[in-house]
């Protein structure tokens, strides 16, 4: 019964998605608006088939409905409320069922959002964006299909979610955040392949892609984010991030598509690089894709990866055939989004957003080539070869210290950059703060190249970012005297968001680069009331216990931390032992402070009542998280509409958003 | 622990199964709260009471296991000891694949598997053999997929030289835009008005929009 | 129609979608050992009742080393096999079983219910497992009379791979020693 509900809702999801794509692209074609209002019906039907299906497998979830193949595999009796309700996306096919849903609901968003002003852009963007729902629920609908109806005799109890998913909370909202990213990516690109059909690319469509590119942009920040944080607070190795597979795959869209978000910057200042941006944007769109198919296919060795299952060669089917409609699209149409003619200097605002592309781009391509190398590798050799953390972090820090650089050198330098000495000025006024950045680094024991380099840099960039995003309050008082500091600031909520977010990644780098060179370990086998000395902290083994809980048993080390004599609190690292698994998980436990952490981490519980205790001590690691928070800040900020935009929607027309009379497009 | 020590019914079930075992990340492989045993005494031994240094890995019972001799030759360094030793195990660990997990190296992976890769290679430094001595012997047994960094040589190429090559060729394209400039210089002095007037209202860009 | 992005788009699309494609043919999980055709690693280890086994006292007949564990699933799986195989090939082949990452008390509790096929081995500090490059348990080494590693199974051995083995080994007659 449930199985049926929930396969109904998969099909009409289907239908609406199959008809929607169809009239779209005639709507589309003909500019029809009974045909788009057709559409838009029918996008808001296949939201609400996903959201039905959803709810279907919530309930069938919570009330332990065993004859619903999904809840057979990942449900148990004794897995409390919470974990239940997220066990929705701890296994293949719900996770591709919730990838729906957040689909659905991207599509009504721009449904809803976009209708005004955009009649002949929208048709296609949601014919596009329901061609995607069209394949999802294709897949829900056969080879992932999570209601099937689990083959007699339907079990009592099931084995409960993958345990690893099981111990933190963080598992709720990683994947969420990673799939709203994912997903939302569809909609610019949906948006471009619009443009594209069009033939025209004019700033009022411009302004809002990049703003529904900024939304799963930020969220894949929060994603990656919460990726590295969960792995940090449950794997249990005292790293944030391990140049995994899956989490490269996670990193490229993110990439392209921050580069993307700068190019705009460019064609919406100076009307040039259009056809660039589109072509990021679609390649950010092929990335996600790329991305889901590694994770979900077991091509590559990941802790992610799904088991094998059918539905990798569907998705590779579907990943090609996106690619083909993309540059077959693109050497159509390119042709007909024309740029202003580009008269760039490298040495100026322009030239800097095109290194910056420049870096993004070979960055995501170097780690494109180093996470699929193995498979060529077994391909073409016929050998297994890893390629794994030393080499990514001896590729990728050159080219991050590049973007570093790139965001102090860009902001301060002028549009055009014509005048040598403007540019001379604008270079040196930043130099004190950079020496700055690089005598705290010498005072706290930095001696490494790429510490120094960073420090250096981010000294420079955090000047720069301060003197920029504080302009707007300076220009005011100057010119009119009247404005507030913040209404200033809120005059272009975009500009002022945009400095957030270099300033939240400034305080990201350089914790990154602070905690991953001044980390240190120590490891010892402890008996009761042994001591264990790290970096001023003395660890004092008190005691082991098995705590029994519902669904797992925990053995529970009491450590006693104490540094300069006194009393730090007790810290409890565990190791969680659940039925049915034969590992068990080990769950650190964590002291934060605002310039270190310490980690502990139980390796072992010997017989004899002894423990293998490791303990590392890594500086300024809660700094890289909070860096993230400010990003994410940034981009909320960017999302505020900006004062003309304001005052555009009350007159109810469309902004002209472009400064320069090369802006538009039409 | 749960554990259990007879074939149960679940093993018939997965009887012609393909073979798996569960590949956890970072999961330290243990034996938890088992009655002690000789390996488990002899190691707590070893390690001595009250120590606040890693227990001296590399002890091995004499006579029994491995002779590392015969499967690497002699040894071609010096014997290390101390925190020269323990500079050269991490960046030894640093570089090797733990083989039961994914993408961790064994300085980082808890694994009971991973300790005793480490446990050797501070086995193998201590009595003098060259980081690159140890490194070739953890490849020659487990193959090229324990390194995490490929070696540089024939295929594997592409992985060394694609970063660069990307750069270079994207630099190439930028480079020929800027070129671009100079033909385009008719164009110029409208472009510096306009760039002037920008460089005016650099502050307030939304406002300028209307 | 612009013939240049059209290239590039397919030159840069085509070879990462073959490359994935190839993927499929390869089981990630599973390592080709670069020991097979290279001589065994010799060891000496200790039974679970003191015994010493030196492989190279064994050269001669062929062995068959098995790397197990007693929370490995395939490794029951396994069990009865190779039960048979050795009362099979008694005295002409050597089962020996070397405990991965195992608790030896679990293990002599475990043949004590389900029986033996051989000894098993207690590898300190799992220095033999390293020489042999086991990933985890089961892997099951195959080596011939001459001392040289012909084959190596990873996971449950099925019974067509161990007779195929057990025929090769058998057949391949002994050149210096005998």
């Amino acid at each position: 019964m449930t199985s049926a509900l929930g396969q109904g809702f998969v099909l009409l999801g289907l239908i609406a998605a199959g008809f929607g794509t169809a009239f779209g692209y005639i709507a589309g074609v003909r500019r029809s608006a009974a045909g788009l209002r057709l559409t838009r019906r029918l996008a808001l039907l296949f939201a609400v088939a996903m959201v039905g299906a959803c709810a279907v497998m919530w309930y069938a979830l919570l009330s332990h409905d065993f004859s619903v193949s999904y809840v057979a595999q990942v449900g148990s009796l004794a897995t409390p409320l919470h974990i239940t309700i997220f066990s929705l996306w701890s296994s293949l096919e719900g996770s591709i069922l919730f990838w729906g849903l957040i689909l659905g609901l991207y599509i009504a968003a721009a449904a809803i959002f976009q209708r005004r002003g955009h009649e002949d852009y929208l048709a296609y963007t949601l014919a596009t964006l329901l061609g995607i729902g069209a394949f999802f629920t294709f897949l829900i609908a056969s080879v992932a299909d999570p209601f099937a109806p689990t083959p007699p005799p339907v079990p009592v109890d099931g084995p409960g979610p993958n345990p690893l998913l099981q111990n933190h909370l963080l598992m709720a909202v990683h994947p969420p955040m990673l799939y709203l990213g994912y997903v939302g990516m569809s909609v610019p690109f949906a948006m471009a392949v619009a443009a594209l059909l069009r033939g025209q690319l004019g700033a009022t469509w411009l302004r809002p892609m990049r703003r529904w590119l900024l939304v799963p942009t930020s969220f894949l920040t929060a994603g990656i984010m919460l990726g590295g944080w969960w792995s940090y607070e449950v794997l249990g190795w005292g790293g944030y991030w391990a140049w995994d597979p899956v989490e490269n795959a996670s990193f490229l869209p993110w990439l392209t598509g921050i580069a993307a978000l700068h190019s705009g910057v460019v064609q919406q200042r100076r009307g040039t690089l259009k056809a660039w941006t589109v072509i990021l944007i679609m390649i950010t769109f092929l990335l996600t894709i790329l991305g889901t198919f590694l994770t979900r296919s077991g091509v590559v060795n990941s802790v992610h990866s799904f088991t094998q299952s059918p539905i990798g060669p569907v998705f590779l089917g579907f990943l090609a055939l996106c690619a083909a409609a993309v540059v077959v699209l693109l050497a159509l149409r390119i042709d007909t989004l024309v740029s202003e003619p580009s008269n760039e200097r490298l040495v100026s605002r322009e030239g800097a957003f095109l290194l910056n592309n420049l870096l993004f781009v070979s960055l995501m391509f170097t780690v494109l080539v180093g996470t699929i190398y193995p498979i060529v590798a077994e391909s073409l050799r016929g050998v297994k070869v890893s390629v794994g953390e030393p080499y990514f972090n001896r590729m990728a820090v050159p080219l991050f210290a590049g973007l570093l650089m790139l965001m102090g050198v860009g902001p301060a330098l002028p549009w055009g950059g014509s005048d040598p000495k403007l540019v001379r000025r604008a270079l040196l006024r930043p130099l004190p703060a950079a020496a700055v950045g690089l005598a705290l680094a010498l005072l706290f024991g930095g001696r490494s190249a790429p510490v120094l380099i960073v420090s250096a840099f981010a000294g420079f960039a955090l000047w720069v970012t301060a003197d920029q995003g504080l302009r707007p309050v300076r220009a005011r008082r100057r010119r009119e005297g009247g404005k507030g500091p913040l209404a200033s600031l809120l005059v272009a909520p975009d500009r002022l968001g945009a400095y957030v977010v270099h300033f939240g990644v400034v305080v990201t780098f350089v914790a990154i680069a602070v905690s991953s060179t001044f980390q240190r370990e120590a490891e010892a086998t402890l008996r009761a009331g042994e001591t264990l000395r790290l970096g001023g902290y003395e660890m004092t083994f008190r005691g082991a216990e098995l705590v029994q809980e519902p669904h797992l048993d925990r053995h529970q080390a009491e450590v006693e931390v104490s540094s300069n004599g006194r009393s730090r609190g007790v810290l409890y690292p565990s190791l969680n032992i659940y039925p049915n698994q034969r590992e068990p998980i080990g769950t650190p436990a964590v002291r934060t402070t605002a310039g270190h952490d310490l980690y502990l981490t139980l390796m072992n519980v010997g017989g004899d009542g002894s423990i293998g205790l490791r303990a590392i001590r890594t500086p300024l690691v809660a700094w890289i998280w909070i860096g993230v928070v400010i990003m994410v800040a940034g981009t909320a900020l960017c999302l505020i509409p900006t004062a003309a935009e304001r005052r555009a929607a009350a007159a109810d027309t469309v902004p002209d958003l472009a400064p320069s009379p090369a802006g538009g497009g039409r | 622990m749960r554990r259990a020590t007879g074939i149960p019914a679940a093993a018939v079930v997965l009887l012609g199964a393909p073979a798996f075992w569960p590949a956890s990340g970072a999961t330290p492989g243990i034996l938890a709260a088992l009655p002690p045993t000789a390996a488990a005494l002899a190691q707590s031994q070893d390690a001595g009471p009250g120590v606040d240094q890693p227990p001296a890995e590399g002890e091995y019972r004499p006579g029994l296991g491995v002779e590392a001799s015969r499967e690497l030759g002699d040894p071609q360094g010096e014997p290390l000891s101390g925190e020269e030793l323990d500079r050269a195990v991490s960046l030894v660990a640093a570089d090797i694949r733990c083989p039961k997990c994914q993408a961790l190296s064994i300085a980082d992976s808890g694994a009971s598997s991973a300790q005793a890769m480490r446990a050797e290679a501070r086995s193998l430094l201590a009595s003098g053999y060259t980081r690159d001595q140890v490194v070739r012997y953890f490849e020659q047994r487990y193959g090229e997929f324990v390194l995490l960094e490929p070696r540089a040589r024939g295929l594997n190429l592409i992985v060394w030289t694609a970063p660069a090559a990307t750069v270079l060729a994207g630099g190439l394209l930028v480079a020929r835009r800027l070129r671009r400039r100079r033909s385009a210089d008719e164009g110029l002095d409208a472009y510096l008005r306009q760039v002037k007037r920008d460089d005016g209202d650099d502050g307030d860009n939304g406002e300028t929009a209307t | 129609m612009n013939r240049k992005v059209l290239l590039i788009g397919l030159g840069i699309c085509l070879p990462v979608l073959l490359v994935l494609g190839f993927g499929f043919r390869h089981d990630p999980q599973i390592v080709e050992s670069p020991l097979i055709g290279q001589p065994a690693p010799s060891f000496r280890l200790a039974d679970l009742d003191g015994n010493i086994v030196d492989l190279e006292e064994l050269r001669g007949t062929p062995v068959v080393i098995n790397f197990w564990a007693t929370y490995c699933v395939p490794c029951w799986v396994e069990h009865p096999l190779l039960m048979e195989g050795a009362r099979r090939w008694q005295g002409d082949i050597h089962f020996l079983g070397v405990i991965f990452q195992d608790d030896p008390n679990l293990i002599a509790q475990f043949n004590a219910e389900n029986g033996t096929w051989g000894p098993s081995l207690i590898d300190e500090g799992g220095r033999v497992a390293i020489a042999y490059g086991v990933y985890g348990p089961p892997e099951t080494f195959f080596i011939d009379r001459d001392g040289t590693i012909v084959d190596k199974a990873i996971g449950a051995v099925t019974p067509e791979q161990l007779l195929d083995v057990a025929n090769r080994l058998l057949a391949s007659p002994a050149e210096a020693t005998g």
